[in-house]
């Protein structure tokens, strides 16, 4: 039911101002004094709204006063790499999928039933149930059936959507230091995945050079992030490259790229291509990120 | 347009800077737009209602809420139509050799008829590649558009993607505010020659759709490829037709028109704003973007009279009981009576209670059916590409079908219905039914 047009537009103008409500609103020192203070999540809010801008509460009632037992902190949750939708995780096994699952995925590189995560004695595990495009874990391929787990920031990949996954710290045990060295040895019944090792001499597969041979990347079979940000394996230091911009995939007998919504987009050829879509590259393609072009060469 | 002389120059080094300054000032002056029209309170086109499938949740632990969205466009015609800024985008290949051909031409006649001198149309053809047959201009010499048309010859290839870029470029060479823009896609083939790839074709497309491009597939005979076709239409909020003979494409070609001549809101997004302790698990039947406590997704143009419903799925968190708006939902779309952008919005409040009884005797019939009609739309999706990948067999499609159909006239849904029949028809007689299929529309529903 639409309301009063001038208050709902000056609702949906406050609820646009990303930034300012995340974490504790309450505590922001520089919020207006003059206005009513939410009963729920004590957010201040203009005297003309009738909903918490925050909560969403009815500003003119009063909540129930009988202790409910507020939400326990989910044990963990996987967010999105950038960090806009987060699904909390439940003790006992949680399903991953495109459809009726508890994390849900409707993305058409993620099978119907996909993974499942366990989550039990404050450690968390993932597998694939064979599904078709697969699930990572630190880049490397799960194998059907294979149980592995999961250490605090691991980031895990089904079909082409990357989570990373956020152990909740439990408050009466600040040492979370002890907990990491016993979390790494690995129960036997468990795959340890370890970093790939650099000593390895991979074979190169392919070249990726930018036009005036500053950037030189030797391409081995591997998942490579490209990005802005230090800590990707490719940076490319161009402001209009997002932070996270892409993905690309070298496998045995494909290369791939895949756009992470970034802002400019990835362009393959000069052509545009959709984010979150692997895109089949092959050697001679000109791949463009922001306002760099590289080009993707045999190598040597 | 090279899009390097856009760039802004960087400011702040840890924010990417965003390509494409001059799309984002249209976009701010929408918004101003909506502001001032809402305060002076004219008359927009669509309305939106949302109904929860439960007013009561429970307060205590997480709990799932399907919302049904019902986006409604005004039945009454507003006086004069918008005048259209068309462009049609012909397939001249090989294959419509003969009477194809001579069907095409006269439905582009039929066209030229129906359009009136503040119209602007414009007219692409394309084989090996894509020529401009007219420019964008005001149709005032109609004799004389179809002598352009009439001197159409069959040439070789399909070189669809040059097709599109070229139309796109003559829609795009005309301002859009004030006009209802439109491209009429009709190919009877497969993409054969120049950027043959599916993703670079629908990338393509949905770029024209952001600078406010909107793509009708037509699609013409056993050969071209549906896939394609539908993806089209859906990703740029257009239509999808499946002509199966030849002396039908000029009453197609009819249809369409009109449906275009009675659009009232085109570039229709839904946005879903979510209070704290709200998440969208999924939008039923699309691909939500995902921002900061917000999800929007594309929905297709409203013509007078049609209803479009959406089925948005949240996860609600646990919070002290009381009455809370638990999401608020905005349509924006540019308004063919007002000429502006406009949103419309409406909040989805509810009561959260610690008495589970109440929750029991909460459900809305309404929105439990319109969710069986979302499933039967997803498993139809599903029967498609089981069919096109001949995963299933034509007696699995059958009875699928059958499922689906028995729903639907349950749901009353009977138009619908008649189209799931004819695809039963096509089985039984071994012909392919895809193409019938994949144009079905279970969320679109025009109320005369």
């Amino acid at each position: 039911m639409t309301d009063d047009a001038e208050k709902t537009i000056a609702a949906g103008d406050v609820y646009s101002e990303k930034t300012s409500y995340v974490g504790q609103p309450g505590a922001e020192p520089t919020q207006m004094a003059v206005g009513i203070e939410c009963p729920v999540c004590h957010t201040s809010n203009p005297p003309a709204e009738t909903y918490c801008m925050d909560c969403g509460f009815l500003l003119t009632s009063q909540p129930e006063e009988q202790g409910v037992e507020l939400e326990m902190r989910p044990p963990a949750v996987l967010v999105t790499t950038d960090g806009t939708r987060e699904f909390a995780l439940h003790v006992g096994q949680n399903t991953v999928g495109r459809q009726d699952a508890d994390v849900l995925l409707t993305h058409n590189t993620v099978s119907r039933k996909h993974a499942v995560i366990t989550v039990e004695d404050s450690k968390v595990y993932v597998e694939d149930i064979g599904s078709t495009n697969g699930t990572y874990v630190g880049g490397s391929k799960l194998n059907p059936g294979q149980k592995v787990e999961l250490t605090d920031g691991a980031e895990i990949v089904f079909g082409n959507q990357t989570l990373i996954l956020k152990l909740t710290t439990p408050s009466e045990e600040p040492s979370t230091k002890e907990e990491t060295v016993t979390a790494q040895e690995a129960p036997v019944e468990c795959v340890e995945i370890a970093p790939e090792p650099e000593t390895q001499e991979a074979e190169a597969v392919a070249k990726l050079i930018s036009e005036d041979g500053t950037v030189s990347h030797t391409l081995t079979r591997r998942t490579y992030s490209i990005g802005r940000r230090e800590g990707n394996d490719i940076v490319i230091p161009d402001p209009y490259c997002s932070g996270r911009h892409a993905e690309l995939r070298i496998e045995e007998d494909r290369m791939e790229i895949v756009d992470l919504n970034s802002t400019n987009g990835t362009l393959v050829n000069g052509v545009r291509i959709e984010p979150n879509n692997p895109y089949e590259i092959r050697i001679g393609d000109q791949l463009t990120f922001g306002q760099t072009v590289l080009k993707l060469e045999a190598p040597q | 347009m090279d899009d390097k002389t856009h760039f802004i120059p960087p400011t702040d080094p840890n924010k990417t800077q965003i390509g494409r300054p001059d799309f984002d000032a249209t976009q701010i002056s929408g918004w101003a737009d909506a502001n001032r029209t809402a305060m002076a309170g004219s008359i927009r086109s669509l309305a939106v209602e949302c109904v929860p499938e439960n007013s009561y949740a429970l307060a205590t632990q997480v709990s799932r809420l399907h919302v049904l969205v019902k986006i409604i466009a005004s039945g009454s015609a507003t006086g004069t139509r918008m005048p259209l800024n068309l462009c049609l985008i012909l397939d001249r290949s090989g294959s419509m050799e003969g009477s194809p051909m001579e069907y095409m031409k006269q439905a582009c006649g039929y066209v030229v008829d129906m359009l009136q001198p503040n119209d602007v149309l414009s007219i692409v053809a394309f084989s090996d590649e894509a020529e401009l047959i007219m420019p964008a201009r005001r149709v005032v010499n109609k004799q004389l558009i179809k002598e352009h048309i009439n001197r159409l010859e069959v040439g070789n290839t399909t070189n669809l993607y040059d097709g599109i870029a070229l139309g796109a470029s003559q829609l795009a060479s005309v301002a859009s505010l004030g006009y209802v823009t439109r491209a009429l896609l009709f190919t009877d083939g497969e993409p054969t020659s120049g950027n043959k790839d599916f993703n670079s074709i629908v990338s393509q497309v949905v770029e024209q759709k952001s600078r406010g491009i909107t793509f009708t597939a037509l699609g013409f005979g056993p050969e071209y490829n549906e896939e394609l076709l539908a993806a089209i239409a859906k990703r740029s909020g257009g239509n999808y037709y499946y002509i199966t003979r030849p002396e039908l494409i000029p009453e197609i070609f009819r249809k369409e028109l009109e449906s275009v001549m009675m659009t009232v809101a085109r570039n229709v997004r839904m946005r879903v704003l979510m209070s704290r302790w709200v998440q969208v698990r999924q939008i039923y039947n699309k691909l939500p973007a995902f921002g900061h406590r917000s999800a929007e997704v594309t929905l297709a143009d409203l013509e007078r009279g049609e209803i479009q419903t959406a089925i948005v799925e949240l996860e609600l968190g646990p919070r002290p009981g009381g009455t809370y708006r638990v999401a608020k939902i905005e349509i924006i779309y540019d308004d063919s009576s007002t000429g502006k952008t406009e949103t419309v919005s409406s909040d989805v409040v509810i009561n959260f209670t610690t008495d589970a009884s109440r929750i029991a005797s909460g459900f809305n019939p309404e929105v439990q059916r319109e969710l069986e009609v979302a499933r039967a739309s997803r498993n139809l999706e599903r029967t498609v590409m089981g069919m096109r990948t001949q995963m299933i067999s034509p007696d699995e499609a059958l009875r699928e079908l059958e499922k689906t159909q028995a729903l639907l006239i349950q749901q009353g849904k009977t138009l619908q219905a008649q189209d799931i029949q004819r695809a039963i028809d096509q089985i039984k007689q071994g012909a392919a039914a895809e193409k019938t299929l994949i144009g079905i529309n279970l969320d679109r529903e025009k109320v005369q």
